[in-house]
């Protein structure tokens, strides 16, 4: 690998790190991303109270293992925002776990790719579900296995150099537009986090 | 032949869930609406606007100018359904079911090889929460919608068979959608011109009807390009945006403030939360607790994506185009995300969702079956939970968000207004006068302040007067109080003797 390509690959690995530091205030992730059973129950009166209808059919639909499933499922999507993973690894760290996730499902072995893959996504879940484990021990929980796979993605992608002497030029618009994005937004963490 | 069957059941699916008591829920005419019944029946009867204008091209509305397409569709359909609410929301529910059978016949163009693809996308198309929200209302980007996919699939269809007869009725309708809603000012001419780059790689031979069919787009969009140049013409983008929020910025700060609003408006696009859960937030646009998409639809898409990245360049070239081009007019704009501005996104969406099922199907071909019953059963709770909300919890929760009450503060004054020598209507009802035009066309009133009291010189005479609810339950005075038909049965508006 050249110079360029290596200086290229640090600074896809400091962005992800500088854009985590900027989390540093932070002392937990904001509430909405916790399940709380008292917010489920209200919840649940709460469209009950609006139904109308066969009972049946408010048994049917407001109950409370649907409404678990799907109090769980809106914090956990809401975790896998993307602009919550800019603000956690920058532009430079999604667009390098996009490729990390495309250079696993590539090997032959796609099934250790998937488990892997699979562990991933199921990490958010630990902050869903967990909110007792200390803040400084859950967010580089939640971070490392992106980082390390975005850092993975973008090894490959100069490795294997398909866009060859355009990949300077897309890797300069990237890191310009991280730029932009840290400049423009350096308390974008404060929007997803609490600092009290 | 089954597939013929299925398609057919698949219409009927989607004229039920698109026509049933659509004048009823949701409940009510919101403003636009409003706006675009007022114009229609006008237009029909008068052949000029509320402003008096003869057959505008562009009329004007609440701060902007409404584009027209929409306008007269509803005028045709006044004519054969009448002055009412059906009328107003007939054009968009056709539409929604056109656009069901033409995204079938535009998979099976592009996926030609994969049989299931195009009648399992037109199922997910025709029970899409997202297409069915914007389906049942007066909205024009629906119709606009169904144009741009006419267009696309004429484009397809050009592509596969060469006649020049359907590349030219394709830039047709691109053009025409241009003229039904605000977003397609980019979209349609991207499309052409992503379309001509692939024509200049691969169609050299073809020059004399690409050319023809070129200078027809151009030649429908001068009207439009003209008028957006003007002050009047470009209030809508002005109006609506994103750079607001920014205000007061020195031209340093704009060169990387301007860049990152539009990153972050562009990326929430793609944020599961917003496709999933809570869509945008905007009580007209989707269902409290449900996003644009059905949720069991994620790991399909997520999955669609790596087995669409695995296809043919051209298949990857028209759903990747389609899926990173919509967001962009709809991130210039305020509020982002926005549920209505990215409406196409719903086709590379439930093209990948589809993707992902058969690929999973095919995976695990030795539990194909036990896979499909699993996913139908899955689907089909979630689509009957959703149907629940939408008939039941929705018009109560939503009222307001659809004009709410509106409607019956018209009808009731209309009914009353003959007894009294004078109709007075409080301000703070915004919107009303397109309502009471619309309901009430033949009763006179007055518009006016909150602080206005009876002059002295109307002693004698009996007023109507029509306000907001303030929070007088009862008091002498009041004869008719307008209710929501929430389950709590909120007070909207009030009708006063004075």
């Amino acid at each position: 690998m050249g110079i360029i390509k290596k200086l290229i690959l640090f600074l896809s690995i400091v962005f992800p790190l500088y854009s985590f530091s900027l989390w540093k205030k932070c002392v937990d992730f904001a509430s909405v991303y916790h399940f709380s059973r008292y917010d489920l129950e209200l919840q649940l009166t709460d469209a009950i109270h609006t139904d109308t209808g066969p009972l049946i059919l408010t048994r049917i639909f407001h109950n409370k293992p649907v409404f678990l499933l799907l109090d769980i499922f809106k914090r956990y999507t809401s975790l896998l925002d993307i602009n919550l993973f800019v603000s956690i690894l920058s532009l430079v760290g999604i667009v390098g776990v996009g490729l990390g996730i495309w250079y696993l499902l590539s090997y032959k072995k796609s099934y250790l790719s998937g488990f892997l893959i699979l562990l991933i996504l199921l990490f958010p879940l630990v902050v869903v579900v967990n909110p007792s484990l200390p803040f400084k021990f859950l967010l580089p929980l939640f971070f490392s296995p992106f980082f390390l796979l975005g850092a993975y993605g973008h090894y490959k992608f100069i490795e294997e150099n398909r866009l060859k002497k355009v990949l300077p030029i897309f890797y300069l618009v990237l890191f310009i537009l991280s730029l932009l994005m840290i400049f423009a937004y350096p308390q974008s963490a404060y929007t997803y986090c609490a600092t009290q | 032949m089954k597939q013929k069957f299925l398609i057919v059941f698949i219409l009927l699916l989607s004229i039920i869930l698109r026509f049933y008591k659509l004048d009823q829920v949701p409940p009510g005419l919101y403003q636009d609406e409003a706006s675009i019944a007022l114009n229609a029946y006008d237009v029909l009867k008068t052949g000029k606007d509320e402003y008096g204008i003869s057959h505008p091209m562009f009329f004007k509305s609440f701060g902007d100018y409404k584009l027209p397409v929409y306008v007269y569709s509803t005028s045709i359909s006044m004519a054969v359904f009448g002055k009412n609410d059906f009328a107003v929301r007939f054009p968009s529910a056709l539409a929604g079911v056109i656009a069901v059978l033409l995204f079938y016949f535009l998979l099976r163009q592009i996926f030609e090889k994969e049989k299931l693809v195009a009648p399992l996308g037109a199922l997910l198309l025709a029970t899409s929460p997202w297409h069915i929200q914007f389906s049942r209302g007066g909205f024009e980007a629906n119709l606009a919608f169904t144009l741009y996919l006419a267009g696309l699939f004429l484009l397809m269809l050009f592509l596969k068979q060469k006649k020049g007869t359907y590349l030219i009725i394709s830039y047709i309708f691109l053009a025409i959608a241009v003229y039904t809603y605000h977003a397609y000012k980019l979209l349609s001419p991207l499309t052409v011109f992503a379309s001509l780059v692939y024509f200049y790689i691969n169609f050299k031979n073809e020059k004399n009807k690409i050319v023809s069919a070129l200078v027809v787009f151009l030649a429908i969009l001068l009207p439009i390009v003209g008028f957006s140049l003007t002050q009047n013409g470009s209030q809508r983008l002005v109006g609506t945006s994103a750079f607001n929020e920014l205000p007061g910025l020195t031209p340093i700060q704009k060169l990387y403030e301007y860049p990152a609003l539009f990153i972050r408006n562009y990326l929430s696009y793609f944020s599961f939360g917003f496709l999933f859960d809570t869509g945008d937030g905007i009580g007209r646009h989707q269902i409290h607790n449900f996003g644009p998409m059905l949720k069991w639809q994620l790991p399909f898409l997520i999955t669609g994506v790596y087995a669409l990245l695995k296809k043919k360049t051209f298949i990857k070239s028209v759903v990747l185009f389609l899926l990173f081009i919509v967001p962009i007019p709809a991130a210039i704009a305020a509020p982002s995300p926005h549920a209505l501005r990215s409406l196409l996104m719903v086709i590379p969406l439930l093209s990948l969702v589809t993707l992902g099922i058969i690929f999973w199907i095919e995976k695990l071909s030795k539990y194909k079956v036990f896979l499909a019953v699993a996913i139908l059963a899955v689907a089909t709770y979630e689509f009957l939970f959703y149907s629940h909300y939408y008939y039941v919890h929705y018009p109560q929760v939503n009222a307001l968000d659809w004009g709410g009450g509106y409607e019956e503060t018209a009808v009731k004054a209309q009914a009353l207004s003959k007894s009294y020598d004078e109709v007075i209507v409080d301000k703070n009802l915004k919107f009303v006068s397109t309502y009471l035009d619309f309901y009430a066309p033949n009763m006179k009133y007055e518009m006016v302040d909150v602080t206005w009291k009876k002059p002295n010189s109307w002693t004698n005479k009996k007023v109507l007067y029509i306000r907001p609810y303030y929070g007088q339950q009862e008091a002498p005075g009041i004869i008719y109080s307008v209710r929501l038909q929430n389950k709590t049965r909120d007070v909207f508006s009030q009708l006063w003797e004075l």
